[in-house]
């Protein structure tokens, strides 16, 4: 696995006049619209913006040591992947 | 969920069943306008596609078939009749225009010529078909128009603040597709059309005219046809049982339609008489 992007049929939505950390989505054309707050955000973006290691970049971006998010941050990717939505590039 | 994210989900929603059912339409207003003429910072009230009219039924029954309904028929909506609302359960509505008001040649050939010239625009992650900035440009300013908001800063935007180069594209665009005369109306040109079809009615709507009769006579006046003349007068003066049973919750009752159509009616036929003895009293001079 070197990467994750967006499937193709999932809408989203990142409100630019938020504060919080948050995105919304939507399996297409039925729905229902999901929406994912704070650091789940923060790694669903990232992923879906293309960032080989999102794991390190959730680290600087929450200022916390790579060893302490390891984990859940993997668990939380690969549960996105099996929700649809992330897809795992395999390339 | 904001309304403006249920706004985008709706563009991306549609675009969708577009593509999987071989159904051609543009997004247009809205989140659909291009960052030069104000995008992504537009608040909407729902999303608006113009659909190539041969494939509107189509695309309704699509969305029919995932959950949308029907809720006002093109029918229902304004004496244009140029556009059907849908709603869904969780998205913003949607109207899906056939036509466009103020382009007067044929729908058809209009969609083409628009179609020709799209590109997409990401909305919710989706590329989404909208028309060519020029296209943009006529369309909020004929929407503008028909509102008699001729300080709207949409027209401010898309023709005011605009090159000469950008006027003249929007300007050559507009007589390809019968819109020269709405988009005289919208930039203080009106007086070029005297007597074409159309004339009165852009006139009155560009004036901002709240007056039943004025916009009745205007628009009876457009209709060019006697059959769509009377099909226009009709409908402006008729109760519209659909939009009845929306506002009320429910179907209106024989007794309810009956008050409807004799108010209407009054209301309508006082302005008009009104407007005619007001235009007697001009040409007399008494």
């Amino acid at each position: 696995m070197s990467g994750f992007c967006v499937p193709r049929r999932v809408a989203f939505v990142i409100p630019g006049d938020s504060d919080a950390p948050e995105v919304f989505l939507m399996q297409l054309p039925d729905g229902p619209p999901v929406v994912l707050h704070g650091a789940s955000a923060v790694i669903w973006v990232l992923a879906a913006d293309g960032e080989e290691d999102v794991v390190a970049e959730v680290g600087r971006t929450m200022g916390v040591a790579r060893d302490m998010l390891e984990g859940d941050v993997t668990t939380h990717l690969r549960d996105l992947v099996d929700r649809g939505w992330l897809l795992a590039r395999s390339d | 969920m904001p309304w403006s994210v249920g706004i985008r989900f709706s563009h991306a929603v549609l675009q969708t069943l577009a593509d999987d059912h071989g159904v051609d339409l543009l997004h247009i207003k809205g989140p659909a306008v291009d960052d030069s003429l104000g995008g992504g910072t537009r608040h909407s009230i729902d999303a608006d596609v113009l659909v190539r009219p041969t494939h509107v039924e189509q695309l309704i029954a699509a969305m029919h078939d995932h959950g949308w309904q029907t809720q006002y028929l093109f029918e229902d909506g304004s004496a244009f009749e140029h556009a059907s609302t849908l709603v869904h359960p969780f998205l913003a509505p949607v109207d899906v225009h056939r036509r466009f008001p103020g382009v007067d040649g044929d729908a058809a050939t209009a969609f083409e010529r628009l179609w020709v010239e799209r590109h997409d625009m990401d909305l919710a992650g989706v590329a989404c078909a909208v028309p060519s900035v020029a296209a943009q440009r006529l369309i909020l300013i004929l929407h503008a128009t028909r509102a008699g908001a001729l300080n709207h800063p949409d027209i401010q935007q898309s023709w005011r603040e605009a090159t000469e180069e950008e006027r003249q594209s929007v300007t050559a665009l507009a007589g390809e597709i019968g819109a020269g005369v709405a988009l005289a109306a919208g930039t203080g040109r009106l007086h070029e059309h005297v007597g074409e079809p159309g004339y009165d009615l852009w006139r009155v709507l560009s004036s901002g005219e709240t007056s039943r009769g004025r916009l009745w006579l205007a628009r009876v006046g457009a209709a060019g046809t006697r059959r769509g003349a009377l099909r226009t007068g009709l409908r402006l003066v008729v109760p519209n049982r659909h939009r009845m049973t929306t506002i009320l919750g429910r179907p209106p009752s024989r007794r309810e339609l009956a008050l409807a159509y004799v108010a209407s009616g009054r209301r309508g036929v006082r302005e008009v008489l009104l407007l005619l003895r007001s235009a007697a009293h001009n040409r007399w001079g008494a």
